[in-house]
C-alpha cells in the first residue's frame, strides 16, 4: 500500500493506494488540527506500507514541515521507498481540463501554478485569470481569490486527492532519504547583527 | 529502562544517539552547521531546517550501527519540542513522530533546557537531584533548582542577553567572525584583562544584565578607533594586543557575573550538587573558575566540551526521566523551563 500525505496547505489530505494506485481510503483534517498526528499514525499501522508519497510544497511554513517529517521518519522507520509530490502539480492533476494551481503562502499570498508556466508567489489580484483555480486553501484565502475575480473549478468535476496523486505515483520516481526537499520560493537573507 | 533514542534539532545541530537506562551513550552522532551559516555571521532559520531534514537519515543509521543497536530494540523516541527555531524543531519532531508510527514505540517531548542539566548525568552515572544549576548558551543564562527529576524552578535569569549572546557580540565587535564565542575564548587565553578592564554587570537578587557591558566594550573601541579592529599596528601600541586584551576583559566581566550569582544561590540554596552546563560552559576561563567559585561547598559536575554543547545524548536522557509519554508532540518555540 501507498502512504500519500500532502499537509502543504489548509487542508491536509492523506489517502492510501493500493499497489497498483487504486484509492483505498482518503482522510481530510483542516491544518493545524492536533488531530493531524493521531490520523496519519491511525492510517499507516491499519496498512502494510510499501511506499510513501509525500507533497513537498510550496506551501504553509508549519503544515509542509509537519507532513514532510513525519513522511520521512514513517518511510525510514519502514525502509520503504518515500516519493517527492510537488504541491500544484498534485493539484493540477485532480482537472482533467488545464487548471491553475493555488496553495496557502501565508499573509494573504498565494502559490500558484498557470499551465505550462513555472510556480510563483503572489497576491490574488496578480495571478493571471486564464484558467480554473484548484486547490485546499482556507476560506479567507477562496474568498479573496473570488473577489479577485478568480473561478474555483468545481469539486464535483475534479478528481479525488487520491486518484491525483495516483495518476502522478505513475511517473514520480523516489529519492534517496537524505536527498528529500522542500520546495521553497523565498530567497534568504542574513540574520540581525 | 530500556534503550531511548533522543533527536535534537533545535537550533544550529544535528543530532542523533542512543542512551541506555538514561545514564550511558551508546552513541551520539552529532552534525554541526557551523560552516552553512559561517558566510551569514548567524543561524538562518530557514537553512537550518531544511539541513536538519537532509542530515537526519544518515545521522539515524550512523547512531544505530555506532549502537550496535536495531529498531526493535528501542523502548522510546525523546524528541527536543522547544525552545528552538520552530522551522527546526517541527522536522525533529515529525521525523520522531513517524519513526515513533513505523515501529510502534512510545514518543515523548523533550525540553532542550533540561536536556543540558541531564547532559551532566551522562557524564557523570551517580548524580541525582537535588541540584542547583547553571544553564549557559546562546539563547540562556538561568539558574535552576532542581529538587527531583522533571522538576526544574527557575531561581535567577537574564534580563536581557544571554552571556553566549555577549560573546557573540563581542566577539563581532572585535571582528572576530562567527562563531564568536570559541574564537573569543581562544584570543583571550593571549591577552590580560587588567589592561583595558571593563565594568562588571551587577544586579540585585540572581538576575543578569549583559546588554551594558556590551555597551561598555563598543565605546571603548570607539575611544581607542578603528585601528583595533582593523589589525592595523598603530605606532603607540600592538593592535593585536589590544583586541586580546579586551577579549580576555569581557570574558572575566562576563564569568564573574555569572559566577557572582551562583555563589549567591549556593550560599541560599546550600545543595550538595552544582551542575554547571550549555554551550557557554565550554568556555576555558568559565570551567577554571566555576571549579574554584564552588570549592568544597558542593560537587561540581561540568559536562565534557562535546556534551556542553548540543546533542542528541542529553535528549535521549532527559526523555529518560519524563514521565510524560505522549502520542502528539506539541512544538513550543519558546519553551520555558
Ligand atoms: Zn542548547
Amino acid at each position: 500500500m501507498i502512504f500519500v500525505i500532502d499537509t502543504s496547505s489548509a487542508v491536509s489530505a492523506l489517502a492510501i493506494l493500493s499497489d497498483s494506485g487504486n484509492v483505498l481510503e482518503e482522510a481530510f483534517v483542516p491544518a493545524r488540527s492536533p488531530e493531524l498526528i493521531d490520523r496519519m499514525r491511525a492510517m499507516a499501522s491499519r496498512h502494510e506500507l510499501s511506499k510513501v508519497a509525500v507533497a513537498t510544497g510550496p506551501g504553509s511554513f508549519t503544515g509542509l514541515r509537519v507532513g514532510v517529517a513525519f513522511g520521512l521518519g514513517l518511510a525510514m522507520g519502514l525502509r520503504i521507498p518515500i516519493v517527492p509530490l510537488p504541491t500544484l502539480s498534485l493539484q493540477a492533476a485532480r482537472s482533467d481540463t488545464q487548471v491553475t494551481a493555488v496553495s496557502e503562502a501565508g499573509r494573504g499570498r498565494v502559490y500558484h501554478l498557470v499551465p505550462g508556466g513555472k510556480a510563483a508567489l503572489g497576491e490574488p489580484a496578480e495571478i493571471p485569470k486564464t484558467h480554473e483555480l484548484v486547490g485546499f486553501v482556507a476560506p479567507a484565502t477562496e474568498a479573496a481569490l473570488t473577489a479577485a475575480g478568480h473561478v474555483f473549478r468545481p469539486e464535483a468535476e475534479l478528481r479525488s486527492f487520491g486518484a491525483a496523486a495516483s495518476t502522478m505515483l505513475a511517473s514520480a520516481s523516489e529519492v534517496a532519504y537524505g536527498s528529500l526537499r522542500l520546495e521553497y520560493m523565498q530567497s534568504f537573507s542574513a540574520p540581525r547583527a | 529502562m530500556g534503550l531511548t533514542l533522543g533527536i535534537e534539532t533545535s537550533c544550529d545541530e544535528t543530532s542523533v544517539a542512543l542512551v541506555e537506562d538514561g545514564r550511558r551513550i551508546l552513541s551520539n552522532v552529532v552534525h554541526s552547521q557551523v560552516d552553512l551559516h559561517k558566510g551569514f555571521g548567524g543561524v538562518v532559520p530557514e537553512l537550518a531546517a531544511r539541513d536538519h531534514l537532509e542530515r537526519l537519515p544518515q545521522l539515524l543509521d550512523l547512531a544505530l550501527e555506532g549502537a550496535g543497536a536495531k529498531p526493535t530494540d528501542i523502548d522510546l523516541i525523546a524528541v527536543t519540542r522547544g525552545p528552538g527555531l520552530a522551522g527546526c524543531l517541527l522536522v525533529g519532531v515529525g521525523v520522531g513522530e513517524g519513526l515513533a508510527a513505523a515501529w510502534s514505540t512510545p514518543l515523548t517531548g523533550v525540553n532542550h533546557l533540561w536536556g543540558h542539566i541531564y547532559a551532566a548525568m551522562l557524564a557523570r552515572p551517580g548524580l541525582e537531584p537535588p541540584l542547583l544549576g547553571l544553564v549557559v548558551s546562546g539563547a540562556h543564562s538561568d539558574l535552576v533548582r532542581m529538587p527531583e527529576h522533571g522538576r526544574f524552578e527557575v531561581i535567577g535569569r537574564t534580563r536581557d542577553d544571554a552571556a553566549g549572546e555577549a560573546f557573540d557580540k563581542a566577539a563581532r565587535m572585535l571582528g572576530l567572525g562567527y562563531p564568536g564565542g570559541p574564537a573569543l575564548d581562544q584570543l583571550a587565553r593571549t591577552g590580560d584583562a587588567r589592561r583595558q578592564p571593563l565594568p562588571q554587570p551587577s544586579l540585585p537578587g540572581l538576575e543578569y544584565s549583559f546588554s551594558g557591558l556590551k555597551t561598555a566594550l563598543l565605546y571603548r573601541l570607539r575611544d581607542l578607533g578603528d585601528t583595533v579592529t582593523e589589525q592595523r599596528h598603530p605606532p603607540d601600541g600592538d593592535s593585536s594586543q589590544i583586541k586580546a586584551d579586551l577579549a580576555a576583559s569581557f570574558e572575566h566581566s562576563v564569568v564573574e557575573s555569572l559566577l557572582e550569582k551562583l555563589d549567591a544561590a549556593l550560599e541560599a540554596h546550600p545543595y550538595p550538587e552544582v551542575v554547571v552546563s550549555g554551550g557557554v560552559a565550554a568556555n576555558t576561563l568559565l570551567r577554571k573558575r566555576a571549579a574554584e567559585v564552588v570549592g568544597d561547598r558542593a560537587r561540581l559536575t561540568m559536562p565534557p566540551l562535546e556534551l556542553c554543547t548540543d546533542n542528541a545524548a542529553m535528549i535521549a536522557a532527559a526523555g529518560h526521566y519524563s514521565t510524560s509519554v505522549v502520542g502528539a508532540v506539541v512544538v513550543d518555540p519558546s519553551l520555558g523551563w
